[in-house]
């Protein structure tokens, strides 16, 4: 549904991303990770058609994104979170934060309702639908960022660092839900610098001076980073390759790992 | 306190934003209008209406503060240099009618500030962007851009506050001491950028949300209540009687 031919983006200070080929198809989790600097969030707005590309073209649902006239098809069919969880608040509330989308959406009135109290509870946010949004934590503001835009029911949600700037429990929910999500079926396109949070994407792909330079399945990408040491990679996954076990991604399956080799000898 | 709004279900909440803003606008006219003894009389009402619409009386005059120097200027400019009779001798001359023509219209100011606090604070953002789109919709795309652009920057005016605090905290926990027009420039230029940045930010939110000239506000419409009409006739018989006051003083 996604497609990046070629992209080549600068800003005045140079040129960020080159010779970029990307694409991300229906229900597909797709993880991009790079340093700071790497062109990561300028990638998630060419994208949603924020940034337009210098040579190449981007496609999502085969529109251009630079068929201005089309633009709000791209932007119904791709929401976006942002890292800040303090920048994207339109509302004052958060149930006027999720309105927002919708009323752009032109849904009639009782279907905005059955989709706000169906986000609420799916998000377990249903106590903060009358609060200002300035006066929560910063994971409950992510959670309600997310909930806008989930809200609208995007075909792929491109997410921009979406728990670095949370706590470790909002962090764990706010991945949980975003596997749902993509359980559910909705492409997710999760950009990030920590590879701790894309062991569950379907592929991986590392931007690094401008390029793609790897691009796989996470296992084969933690791999091909562990042998080139250009990159941290999860511990479990390290832990697992230093033990000479098979490389495993989360903590459980290191222990389920171990007790095995240990049982084996 | 302008622009910052509170979930509610007081009188004031529950009134029309449409009704709300009409209003706003009538007391403004009223305000403008009125002389001492009416303006006494709008400040009571601010204070039954702020009572009304479950803004503490603390919170409504802190929102005051950040004005407070700009009215003393005002109050000292009419009370010393108003011609008039002379309330003590010397070199600057504060007169009766200095003290007089200073207190209306420092009291005018800040019967505006009271009055669009107590507005904003129970009215929500798409209220008043729905309320605003509803007058303007005569002028077409131009009017909706403009009703939103108005409804959204009413929204960033506690922001700008919140900066400020901060920028000032960061600069005093440098150990910097603002002075004069360098500990302006200070405050101002980071002020600006990060307002600038906040500006940048909220337009690729507004974007990626899908947002449109042609959008509508439905959701938060209501119709007309009883309590509308009620508000609005409570309106006609002030704006009578401080007009008639205005008038009869005049004849």
């Amino acid at each position: 549904m996604i497609e990046l031919k070629d992209v080549y983006f600068s800003y005045p200070s140079g040129a960020v991303l080159e010779g970029i080929d990307l694409t991300v198809k229906k229900g597909e989790y797709v993880g991009i990770m790079g340093h700071n600097g790497s062109g990561k969030t300028t990638l998630a707005r060419l994208i949603t058609g924020l940034l337009l590309p210098g040579k190449g073209y981007v496609r999502v649902n085969k529109i251009f994104t630079t068929d201005s006239e089309r633009l709000l098809d791209i932007r119904r069919s791709t929401g976006m979170v942002f890292q800040d969880p303090d920048a994207q608040a339109i509302g004052e509330t958060v149930e006027e934060d999720m309105v927002f989308g919708l009323e752009n959406l032109g849904l009639p009135v009782p279907e905005i309702d059955t989709r706000i109290e169906k986000y609420l509870d799916l998000l377990g946010i249903r106590e903060l639908r009358h609060r200002n949004i300035r006066t929560l934590s910063g994971g409950q503001k992510q959670l309600v960022n997310l909930a806008a835009v989930m809200v609208m029911e995007p075909e792929c949600i491109i997410l921009d660092e979406p728990v670095s700037m949370v706590d470790a429990r909002c962090r764990k929910m706010i991945l949980q839900h975003i596997a749902r999500l993509n359980h559910e079926g909705t492409a997710i396109v999760h950009i990030t610098h920590d590879p701790e949070e894309l062991i569950r994407c379907h592929r991986l792909i590392v931007l690094s001076r401008c390029r793609v330079t790897n691009q796989g399945t996470p296992h084969e990408v933690f791999g091909q980073l562990l042998d080139e040491k250009k990159m941290d990679v999860p511990a479990p996954y390290a832990i697992s390759r230093k033990l000479g076990l098979s490389p495993v991604l989360t903590i459980k399956a290191l222990l389920e790992e171990l007790c095995r080799s240990r049982s084996g000898n | 306190m302008i622009g910052i709004y509170s979930h509610g279900r007081s009188y004031m909440h529950l009134l029309d934003p449409r009704t709300k803003l009409a209003l706003m606008v009538g007391m403004g006219l009223l305000i403008y209008s009125a002389q001492l003894p009416a303006l006494t009389v709008l400040l009571a009402l601010v204070l039954l209406l702020s009572r009304a619409s479950g803004l503490p009386y603390t919170r409504l005059v802190q929102g005051l503060r950040p004005v407070l120097v700009f009215f003393s200027v005002i109050f000292l400019a009419h009370l010393l240099f108003t011609p008039g009779k002379p309330l003590i001798e010397g070199l600057v001359v504060p007169t009766v009618e200095g003290v007089t023509t200073g207190s209306v219209l420092v009291l005018r100011f800040i019967l505006l500030i009271l009055y669009t606090s107590i507005m904003t604070y129970s009215t929500s953002p798409s209220g008043l962007n729905y309320a605003l789109t509803f007058f303007l919709r005569p002028f077409g795309t131009f009017g909706t851009d403009l009703a939103f652009m108005t409804g959204t920057a009413m929204t960033l005016i506690p922001g700008l506050f919140r900066e400020k605090d901060t920028i000032t905290k960061a600069q005093a926990a440098r150990g910097y001491k603002p002075r004069g027009m360098k500990g302006f420039t200070a405050l101002v230029v980071p002020l600006m950028n990060r307002s600038l940045k906040r500006v940048d930010e909220l337009s690729d939110a507004l974007e990626s949300r899908c947002f449109h000239s042609k959008r509508r506000y439905y959701y938060y419409r209501q119709t007309l209540a009883n309590r509308d009409y009620v508000a609005v006739g409570i309106y006609v018989v002030l704006a009578g009687v401080v007009l008639f006051v205005r008038f009869e003083a005049r004849f």
